[in-house]
């Protein structure tokens, strides 16, 4: 049994980043997207009767699943919280198409809703970390940033991969927001220079290679292949799916410049039947430069130790040989918590629908999209097809 | 300087115990002979229960590492810029730590260090790591 084809994305909603949300409320703007995606469908509320929340990574309330579904009016068939940080989106895809393919539910809502407090994040941060952190808190780390710090430290260190190269992942991406009015950084581009120029914040990571936490929320509504051609949005396919993960704390990973999309990217082409060389474009989770680098080459689009090389010889932009994050990535489109995750869905189902404007990719039939969550932690990824090649 | 201690939990209670006596132990597995780092109450490659302590050389090299300038944790701020790395020890385990007693830019990977241990305000101890 596999999901190939099973499924499709019939309907998106997304907010355009927000640094200041004002007087805006999760549920809101759960509300205002779950709205989007049902227009983007022709669908009904009614329509839909499967959800998967994101959690709130702020409040963390008690059974979060059913207060949204009651909230939106939703009569579930299958309710659930994701919780896998960066990689929840894209997990959220593939869950939706598995209980729709065992008959659980036929239409389900994927919705992650987010609003950044720094204050009440750093108030929350220790108390919710896991027992196990008694052998890291002492030491100061620095949350993701120093794990990625580590990741980049090490993987320069094996392969010669230099502080240009990962410059340039953040310089294409910032072009493909320049192309996008929803970005934060649209009509803001930079050059290596400006990257390089930046402050060091945790070595050898910049300040213009790491996210900027925000606001905002996104709904992708799953549903059954053959209920899709009834939607009145061009339907994309689920192909592949894959997940994997080798570890919680970045310390404990058998080997921190490894990917787990190494299995999780295998699996979901083996599912598609395809290769890193079908991919039209690819939409990677960007929290930080050497992220998009070390997925990469561990999703096979260059060997392993080449990311840095492929990267400063491959136009990543929207009009490059390998597009790559076209929306300008979190980097450079916004990091709005989870949403952020979903944000590489969405572009993607953009860029196969041919709605993307000025940073349309040529003919895009198929697209890979990887969530990442924690620290290189859960991989979630996707292959995404304009039909069922 | 006050660093944020957690609680002790029931199975890493020998680890910080040692710790006060200036040694560093890191249970092994009774089943399948490995090293466990961190100390929990399963073995996470062959979910034996039983484990035998073992005393460590404190002899290690820098497996990563990065310089933290601006540190999230208030407590830190003093300190800053610190190196923040992950130690492989020669026998073989990986485990958070601080490079100290060296500047941060003489840091490098595969840099010999050696176990160190610190008290603190609250009278724990913490083993950290400078050059050999
Ligand atoms: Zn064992």
């Amino acid at each position: 049994m596999s999901l190939r084809g099973c499924a499709a994305i019939v309907g998106i909603g997304e907010l355009a980043p927000m640094v200041d949300a004002g007087k805006m409320t999760t549920l809101g703007m759960a509300s205002q997207v779950t709205s989007r995606a049902l227009i983007d469908a022709g669908l009904k509320i009614t329509d839909i009767d499967g959800v998967l929340a994101a959690p709130d990574t702020i409040e963390d309330p008690l059974m979060w699943g059913g207060q949204v579904a009651e909230y939106l009016g939703i009569k579930s068939n299958y309710v659930d919280i994701v919780d896998l940080g960066g990689a929840t989106a894209a997990a959220m895809v593939w869950r939706a198409a598995a209980a729709i393919k065992a008959g659980m539910c036929h239409t389900v809502l994927c919705l992650t809703s987010n609003l950044w407090n720094v204050e009440r994040f750093y108030k929350t941060f220790i108390p919710r970390l896991s027992t196990e952190a008694q052998y890291e808190l002492p030491y100061g780390p620095m949350g993701a940033n120093s794990g990625y710090a580590m990741i980049a430290q090490r993987h320069m260190h094996l392969y010669g991969t230099t502080p240009a190269q990962l410059a340039k992942v953040a310089v294409d991406q910032r072009t493909n927001a320049c192309h996008n009015p929803e970005a934060l950084y649209c009509g803001k581009p930079i050059t290596i220079e400006d990257v390089l120029n930046s402050p060091l914040v945790v070595d050898p990571l910049h300040l213009l290679e790491i996210v900027k936490p925000c606001s905002g929320a996104a709904a992708v509504i799953v549903t059954a292949s053959v209920r899709a051609p009834d939607c009145r949005s061009k339907p994309v396919y689920l192909l592949g799916a894959g997940e994997h993960a080798t570890h919680s704390s970045i310390i404990y990973s058998p080997d921190i410049t490894t990917s787990p999309i190494k299995q999780s990217a295998k699996r979901a082409f083996a599912m598609a039947g395809l290769t890193p060389g079908d991919m039209d474009l690819v939409s990677l989770y960007d929290c930080y430069t050497i992220t998009v680098i070390v997925s990469l080459e561990d999703a096979g689009f260059c060997g392993k130790g080449e990311g840095g090389p492929f990267v400063e010889e491959t136009d990543l932009t929207f009009k490059g040989k390998l597009p790559c994050n076209t929306h300008g990535g979190q980097l450079s489109w916004g990091q709005p918590g989870l949403a952020g995750g979903m944000s590489h869905v969405t572009e993607a189902v953009r860029q196969l629908r041919g709605i993307c404007g000025d940073r349309q990719v040529r003919d895009a039939r198929l697209a890979l999209v990887n969530c990442n969550g924690g620290i290189m932690s859960d991989q979630a990824t996707l292959i995404l097809g304009r039909e069922v090649y | 300087m006050k660093r944020p201690f957690m609680p002790i939990t029931p199975a890493s209670e020998p680890y910080w115990s040692y710790l006060q006596k200036d040694e560093l132990w890191i249970p092994r597995c009774n089943s399948c002979s490995q090293l466990v780092f961190y100390p929990r109450e399963i073995c996470p490659h062959c979910a034996s229960l039983e484990f035998t302590w073992e005393k460590m050389s404190g002899r290690g090299k820098v497996y990563s590492f990065t310089v933290i300038r601006r540190p999230f944790l208030p407590e830190f701020a003093a300190m800053s810029p610190y190196v923040f790395a992950i130690i492989e020890l020669e026998e073989g385990i990986r485990m958070a730590s601080n490079i100290i007693n060296c500047q941060p830019n003489d840091v490098y990977i595969g840099q010999s260090v050696r176990a160190v241990f610190e008290e603190h305000e609250n009278g724990r101890k913490l083993v950290l790591f400078e050059p050999a």
